[in-house]
């Protein structure tokens, strides 16, 4: 049966962020039947005059090589000391999501995912492999977007037009999201937020009334959540961190004092949230009056898991 | 150059035959692709660099390709015509990359090299095999340009040189949007506009802001300090934006003036040190 259009393009992306050298030596339709008895003409476009201006570098997508995968991305903008601000870019432009840019290159369209941006360094940038150069109208674009968000909030992250969590294009948003996690979370700080794509799905009706766990559950987790706490709407304490409402509002993540400085990893679920060196303290993109954060921890599945750097 | 050329899977399929194995390596692939790309090349040397990137076609990606194989018998398509035209689609996907590539030669050896470009070479033909696969799976929407794809008098058709069909699955490069005649014309008039209302002051701002975009150093606006000049060209930026949104320019037409006159208009607009305007110059107010 022919998969649905959506999974085969997922498909064909997935393939696209891996970084192997594929090449077969005698396929197995190398045979000429298989080319079909075809005979036709072709108009082959010769674009000598419309190079990518090689010594540019704000505006440019490239794609850097990072453990096995490829990152595409466009550079936006250029910080001091030898760093660039850039955001994840795609050509699969089908699975625009929200308010993602859609921007113009040489080769063609791509969107800029506003909510994925990170820093890059100039060797970084320098070992990457030329793609494309978008136009100016594009780069400008991106900055309004961009200053939309810092006067209003994160806009695009309304879940519009992105269909449910499992949707094709949530799954790619998603993938996109944990391609990029490492470069997102190395240079958290202080007031670091996590992007937790998730937070979009909370049912926040259901969390403010207070969740209760089953009597007959055993795990030490779960042992551990039955303790008596504190009032959960303001504070709440797991094995490997607390969260907490703050007084703005914000609900903030204390990683185990133990945990912090070392290399470990955030998850939501299944999905990686953060994955670097553990700050003190996250802040989780979110703002809901009266949640309960039993429940909020629960709905999430929160959790941290170290990382064997060695390994 | 554009050019025409003949071919058939028969053709391409006596040529494969007679290569080696070694012939066949991805370095000599990639090599003999190199050649037509970066150098003038005959028309032989041409056709046969051509082969190669047929070939190239044909054995990365093998997934997607065995799938558009079969979406083409489903459909009734012949498979030879979506391989050439993806591979004329590619060969005009590179071509505003050889510059760039060229450079990037000088400074990799040989294996770095290959490698990088093989990487230029994959994502672009993910790129033509994707819109192909779309366009594939929604039948009822493919259909040749006008003029293109019908059989001519010799029987053969002439196929479009980016691939079936120039559709809503296609992404648009900035050529063809700068290149529009309507999108020209309209550009033309934002031109005229920004430069018999514009103060040189203002003009000033916008060619600094496009330098700074480009990462140029500028040499305008040397005393003005950066959080005021940042906010000018926000200013700018949001004006631009609105027009768009305020349907007084279309969208292409800003992007083709921001391309094509943008450069002119700045070459012609007196460097001056601030965006203040003395009133006897002008005699406006430009913010």
């Amino acid at each position: 049966m022919t998969k649905s259009f959506g999974e085969t393009l997922y498909e064909i992306y997935l393939s696209s962020i891996q970084d192997v050298v594929e090449y077969e030596d005698s396929p197995a339709g190398e045979t000429s039947p298989e080319y079909g008895s075809g005979e036709s003409r072709l108009e082959v476009i010769d674009r000598d005059k419309d190079q990518i201006p090689f010594r540019k570098v704000v505006g440019t997508v490239r794609e850097l090589a990072w453990k096995g995968s490829l990152i595409c991305y466009v550079i936006i903008d250029e910080l001091p000391q030898d760093h660039y601000q850039v955001i994840k870019a795609s050509p699969f432009i089908q699975f625009a999501f929200g308010k993602d840019q859609l921007i113009t290159g040489h080769l063609g369209q791509y969107i800029a995912e506003l909510e994925n941006s990170f820093q890059l360094s100039a060797s970084e940038i320098e070992r990457s492999v030329v793609l494309d150069s978008i136009d100016t109208l594009s780069l400008m674009e991106i900055q309004q977007a961009l200053d939309d968000e810092a006067e209003t909030g994160k806009a695009w992250l309304k879940n519009d037009g992105g269909g449910d969590l499992y949707s094709w294009k949530q799954k790619f948003r998603m993938r996109e999201l944990e391609l990029t996690v490492w470069f997102r979370s190395r240079n958290a700080a202080g007031s670091f937020k996590l992007l937790i794509p998730q937070l979009e799905w909370v049912d926040e009706a259901a969390l403010v009334a207070s969740l209760h766990f089953a009597a007959d559950t055993h795990c030490l987790y779960e042992a551990f959540s039955l303790m008596r706490q504190r009032d959960s709407r303001q504070i709440f304490h797991t094995l490997s961190h607390t969260l907490q409402r703050e007084s703005n509002g914000w609900i903030a993540l204390y990683p185990d004092p133990e945990l912090c400085t070392k290399r470990g990893k955030i998850f939501c679920g299944a999905l990686c949230v953060f994955d670097g060196y553990l700050p003190a303290r996250v802040i989780l993109d979110y703002r809901a009056e009266g949640l309960d954060l039993e429940a909020f921890q629960s709905c999430l599945g929160i959790r941290i898991e170290l990382v064997d750097e060695e390994a | 150059m554009n050019m025409v050329i003949k071919h058939s899977a028969k053709k391409f399929n006596n040529w494969r035959r007679e290569l080696t194995e070694e012939d066949q390596a991805l370095g000599v692939v990639l090599e003999r692709i190199w050649e037509i790309l970066s150098e003038p090349a005959s028309d032989e040397k041409f056709e046969n660099g051509f082969n190669y990137l047929l070939l190239f076609i044909g054995r990365v990606q093998v997934s997607q390709n065995n799938l558009i194989r079969s979406l083409c018998q489903k459909q009734n398509i012949e498979y030879w015509d979506t391989l050439l035209s993806r591979a004329g689609n590619l060969y005009r996907l590179l071509k505003p990359q050889v510059e760039s590539l060229i450079a990037k030669q000088r400074e990799l050896d040989q294996i770095e090299f290959r490698k990088y470009l093989y990487a230029v070479l994959r994502h672009n033909l993910i790129r033509c095999n994707t819109e192909l696969i779309a366009e594939l799976y929604h039948p009822s929407e493919i259909r040749y340009p006008e003029g293109k794809g019908l059989k001519e008098e010799d029987g053969l058709a002439t196929l479009p040189a980016t691939h079936l069909n120039p559709s809503r699955f296609k992404s648009r490069t900035l050529e063809e949007i700068i290149y529009d005649l309507d999108n020209q014309k309209q550009a033309r008039q934002i031109y005229g506009k920004i430069k018999a209302e514009w103060s040189k002051g203002r003009i000033n701002v916008l060619c600094h802001y496009i330098d700074t975009l480009a990462g140029r150093k500028s040499i305008r606006l040397r005393d003005e300090n950066t959080s005021s000049l940042h906010k000018h060209h926000q200013r700018l930026r949001e004006m631009l934006i609105a027009w768009v949104e305020q349907g007084i320019c279309a969208r292409e037409a800003l992007r083709t003036f921001l391309e094509m006159y943008l450069p002119k208009l700045c070459q012609e607009t007196e460097v001056v040190g601030t965006y203040k305007d003395r009133k006897s110059e002008t005699g406006e107010n430009h913010d």
